[in-house]
């Protein structure tokens, strides 16, 4: 018998799914009257522990298209850079808005790691954990905050607002199911969080105590990942049932979804706002796609051009009610793209350089840090690797990368220790 | 008839066969006769009406002209300065001795005596964004262009004065014709709806539906495709639209397609397909005299021409490059048997549709 609570089966993956994905009806049953979000109840929840919001710009942002602009070179591109609010920092033009705070950004030109996958998948794992996925898994971003700045809170630690079609997975690996992100795909709350009306409150509350009772005596005997995850899910499906109002982005007025746009970026990067506010632990929205492997002109303008407003509205709105102090924010892609113009004017992978950007909580902001040469085919100045990244996300909001992770008393360092934290992007 | 001579593969369907007129443009003949070479990849190319020349545009900020008469393997190239990004919209005045072009940032230039000592006659920020194309009018009054600003805009062609301001495109308009009868104006976008605005009132008339062309990646979230080429026949009886259908998302090409509508009607008459569908975007197309069509395009898989005649949606013969890099632009010279076109790999390359000569028999001792 398995009593590890913590072995990795993909059988805690699956029952987490279920239960908070499709939140099961037989969780429901308690008040379903949740608080509306005001920015002066996050206050106090932000003033008491830090947030991250993650921004994962999916398939592999192009750093000529952004914030590393080539102009008038033979690898530049057809667009042109434009001035930052930062005296000497341009930024591609497609980015205008957030050219407008890049003295509240730090932005990273040399990010790069070694044997990178092919996979996007793979890549990605790398960026968020810092190690290349073949030694792992190890947990993404996302649940290693939940696991170690959560506070057990009414909301679950670690939420992602994904793409239509992007489902759960088991992105916490060894921390277990109860930090595995819950997915918001497409944005939208997770499925029947309305109790049936066929079930009376009153008999709905009687069955979920009876489900505690029998819980607690099953537990008391026989402790496992399983049963550990199956109480967590539920407990947690009956925090999102009471704050289901959280997920619904048309509480907003007209006017504040108009300034973040009405496409579905810009409504999950509302409903992301709405999540920090009531004091989600990490927060991350995932753009799709900028995989542009043919047209990267004209796909990086159509991505961008969705992009770039809601995100600086969205980093202006956390500024303005004095998150940023508490909050860190990390833009991050899984590779970049190549410098050479693909025959069918696409660009493609490229790990050897590309760029990050952070601000917020912790963060050395209104500079840039490290270089590429001329035409962007190599790092000049200052490489930064994945992993020294992974200990600046830690290290940003006051924890420390070179801890370690007690694992059914194995220790897991909670950074890759051969790295350590790039001490310029720190305050 | 003369032989087939392709460059490197030839490939013919069932169905009628395309028969080459007498002394006309014979396609199975199509062979390469010169490279004009640069080091950037090329987008666009237009043959000046003497055929001294041929204009350019690259992947840089300059307008090319080679000089055909000079010798060179490479022929002579001169830039010429103005544009502040790529030119990819390109189209010469009825009277040979003007050019107009657009970039990627919206900057049109007329172009004066592109024969002689070219210089911009004037030069103006059109659109906001790129400018995806450019048309002038019959009479040579007009230039109309089409941008990144989802907006359609027609100039005065000697002072660059804005006469029209269309609205009504919902995205991006990627290319734009004035019909030959002067007498209106198409407009083409991203999602394959083409405008027909009257000229010169601007009145809206009609929407043509293109939208076999376009597609929408659930998988990639954005819009893909668009009418990438446009011509009219001669007579203006005929519209041709080119692009790709099929398309999965951002990181492959579909199957090239043109489609042909009847510009009376408004419908869409027929659907022409390479010869084995190959994977690809059909980026140019034209006319030609002899009553065929002819297009340009490929992938990263490889280039192509494309030949088909209206009433088969079958080509009925195609040249496969021997370089991987798809034919971006192709214009016909004013002797009706040479191809100029546009390829990635930093090229024009000069195709003639006409069998090569004999070599002269070697003497009998």
């Amino acid at each position: 018998m398995n009593r590890d609570p913590y072995c990795g089966s993909d059988a805690h993956l699956v029952s987490r799914r279920s239960m908070l994905s499709n939140m099961l009806t037989g969780a429901a049953g308690v008040g379903l009257v949740g608080r509306l979000i005001h920015p002066s109840v996050a206050k106090e929840i932000e003033a008491k522990k830090k947030q991250v919001l993650i921004f994962l710009l999916n398939g592999g942002l192009s750093q000529f298209e952004s914030f590393d602009p080539k102009p008038k070179t033979d690898t530049g591109g057809p667009f042109r850079s434009i001035p930052t609010s930062v005296s000497g920092t341009h930024f591609c033009e497609l980015m205008p808005n957030t050219a407008k705070i890049a003295h509240k950004l730090a932005v990273v030109r040399s990010m790069f790691a070694e044997k990178v996958p092919g996979s996007h998948g793979g890549a990605r794992d790398y960026v968020e954990t810092g190690r290349p996925p073949q030694l792992g898994p190890y947990p993404l971003l996302g649940p290693v905050y939940s696991k170690l700045l959560d506070e057990a809170g009414e909301l679950p630690g670690n939420i992602h607002v994904a793409p239509s079609r992007w489902g759960p997975r088991q992105d916490a690996a060894f921390l277990g199911p109860k930090h595995a992100s819950l997915v918001l795909s497409g944005g939208r709350p997770p499925l029947n969080v309305d109790r049936p009306a066929s079930i009376e409150k009153d008999s709905d509350d009687a069955r979920y105590r009876l489900r505690k009772i029998a819980d607690l005596r099953f537990s008391q005997r026989r402790r496992t990942a399983h049963t550990e995850a199956y109480n967590s899910s539920y407990d947690q499906a009956q925090k999102l049932i009471r704050r289901k109002e959280l997920f619904d982005v048309s509480q907003e007025s007209e006017r504040e979804r108009q300034r973040y746009g009405s496409h579905d970026f810009g409504r999950h990067c509302l409903l992301a706002r709405r999540m920090l506010e009531a004091g989600v632990t990490c927060v991350k929205v995932t753009h799709n796609n900028y995989d542009s492997h043919m047209e990267n002109f004209n796909f990086h303008l159509e991505q961008l051009g969705e992009f770039d407003k809601p995100f600086a509205t969205l980093f202006e709105d956390l500024d303005e009610r004095g998150m940023l102090d508490n909050t860190l924010v990390v833009l991050i892609t899984e590779f970049g793209r190549t410098p050479a113009i693909q025959p069918d004017l696409g660009r493609d992978h490229w790990p050897p350089n590309w760029s990050v950007v952070l601000g917020g909580c912790g963060i050395q902001v209104g500079g840039v840090l490290g270089a590429t040469n001329a035409n962007g085919t190599e790092i000049a100045d200052r490489p930064v690797h994945v992993a020294e990244m992974f200990h600046t996300y830690m290290q940003a909001v006051g924890l420390d990368p070179t801890a370690t992770h007690d694992i059914g008393g194995n220790k897991i360092p909670v950074g890759a220790p051969e790295r350590g934290a790039v001490k310029e992007l720190l305050s | 008839m003369s032989q087939p001579t392709p460059e490197k593969k030839t490939e013919e369907t069932p169905g009628p066969k395309y028969v080459a007129k007498a002394d006309g443009a014979d396609p199975f003949a199509t062979r390469l006769t010169r490279e004009l070479k640069h080091d950037r990849g090329i987008l666009a190319c237009r043959y000046e009406p003497s055929s001294r020349f041929v204009f350019a545009g690259a992947l840089d900020n300059f307008v090319h002209r080679w000089d055909l008469s000079d010798e060179s393997e490479t022929g002579k190239r001169e830039p010429l300065e103005g544009h502040e990004s790529w030119v990819r919209a390109m189209c010469l005045f009825p009277d040979g001795k003007q050019l107009a072009t657009g970039d990627y940032v919206g900057r049109l230039i007329a172009w004066s005596d592109i024969g002689g000592k070219p210089s911009a006659n004037f030069s103006i920020a059109a659109h906001e964004g790129s400018i995806r194309a450019v048309s002038v009018s019959p009479d040579g009054k007009l230039i109309a262009t089409a941008g990144n600003d989802d907006m359609v805009r027609v100039w005065s062609a000697d002072k660059g004065e804005k006469v029209l301001e269309l609205a009504g495109h919902e995205c991006h308009v990627y290319n734009i014709a004035f019909h030959p009868n002067g007498k209106a104006l198409l407009s083409a976008d991203l999602k394959g709806v083409l405008k027909h605005w009257e000229i010169p009132t601007g009145k809206h008339v009609r929407d043509l539906n293109a939208s076999l062309l376009y597609t929408y990646s659930v998988k990639y979230t954005v819009d893909v495709g668009g009418i990438r080429g446009m011509s009219f026949n001669a007579d203006g009886s005929q519209l041709a639209c080119t692009g790709a259908t099929g398309v999965k998302g951002i990181a492959h090409s579909g199957s090239a397609r043109v489609l042909l509508f009847d510009w009376k009607s408004g419908k869409l008459t027929q659907e022409l397909k390479p010869v084995k569908d190959e994977i690809a975007t059909a980026w140019s197309v034209r006319f030609h005299p002899d009553g065929f069509i002819v297009a340009s395009g490929g992938s990263r898989t490889g280039g192509f021409l494309w030949f088909w005649v209206p009433e088969d949606p079958d080509a009925f013969h195609m040249v496969k490059f021997k370089q991987r890099a798809p034919g971006f632009d192709l214009d016909l010279a004013p002797d009706g048997k040479t191809l100029a076109v546009a390829n990635h790999d930093g090229a024009v390359r000069l195709y003639v549709m006409e069998a090569a000569p004999e070599e002269p028999a070697a003497k009998k001792k």
